[in-house]
C-alpha cells in the first residue's frame, strides 16, 4: 500500500485522501436525504385541496357535511342546478338522492302522484337542456 | 496555491479557500445530486452543506 502511495506525487496525495472521504460523506448524505424523502412521500399528505380523490379518500365524512353544490365537481352541472327553482330543486334531490317513491314526494308537495313525476320529469329534462346548451 | 494551503485556509475558516474548495468540487458535487435523471436542488444544498462539513472534519 506505502510503495502504491509513493509512486503518486506527494501533494496531490492529500487531495486524493480528501476526495475519497468527501466521496464517502457524499455516499452517506445522499443515503440519509434518500430515506427521509421516502419517509416523507410516505407519511406526508398532499395539501392541494383541489385533488378531490383524495378527499374522497381520506375524508368521506367531511364531504357529507358540505352544502350539496359544493360537493359536485362538475361545474356546468352545478350551474344548471342553480338555475332551477328550489322547489325543482327539492323534487330532484328528493328522487334522486333520498330515493323516494313519487307517492311521498306528491304527498309532501300536496300534489298527486302524476303531477309529481310529471314535475320530475320536466326537471330532468330542463337539466338536460341546461347542460348541453353548455357544452356547445 | 496547492491543495493543502487551501484546506488549511478553509479549515481555518477563510470564506474564500471555503469557495475555492466548493468551486472545485461543484462538478461532483452536481453529479451526485441528480436522481432519477433530474438535478435534486435541496441534495445539492445538502451536499454542499456536507462538503463544507467534511472540510472541518478532515485530519490533514
Amino acid at each position: 500500500m506505502w510503495q502504491k502511495n509513493n509512486r503518486w506525487e506527494i501533494p496531490k496525495e492529500l487531495q486524493y485522501r480528501f476526495t475519497g472521504y468527501l466521496q464517502k460523506a457524499i455516499r452517506r448524505g445522499k443515503a440519509a436525504y434518500q430515506k427521509k424523502s421516502r419517509h416523507l412521500a410516505f407519511h406526508e399528505i398532499s395539501a392541494d385541496i383541489g385533488d378531490m380523490r383524495i378527499l374522497d379518500e381520506m375524508a368521506p365524512d367531511m364531504l357529507e357535511t358540505l352544502p350539496i353544490l359544493m360537493r359536485l365537481d362538475d361545474a356546468d352541472l352545478v350551474r344548471a342546478l342553480e338555475h332551477l327553482e328550489e322547489r325543482e330543486l327539492r323534487i330532484l334531490l328528493a328522487r334522486v338522492l333520498e330515493e323516494q317513491a313519487f307517492e311521498k314526494i306528491a304527498q309532501g308537495l300536496g300534489l298527486r302522484y302524476k303531477g309529481a313525476s310529471a314535475a320530475y320529469y320536466r326537471v330532468v329534462q330542463k337539466l338536460r337542456k341546461e347542460l348541453r346548451g353548455g357544452q356547445t | 496555491m496547492n491543495f493543502k494551503e487551501l484546506l488549511i485556509q478553509a479549515k481555518s475558516g477563510d470564506k474564500d479557500a471555503e469557495e475555492s474548495i466548493l468551486a472545485l468540487y461543484k462538478p461532483l458535487l452536481i453529479k451526485e445530486s441528480i436522481l432519477d435523471g433530474t438535478f435534486d436542488e435541496d441534495l445539492y444544498q445538502e451536499l454542499c452543506i456536507t462538503l463544507l462539513n467534511c472540510i472541518r472534519k478532515f485530519i490533514i
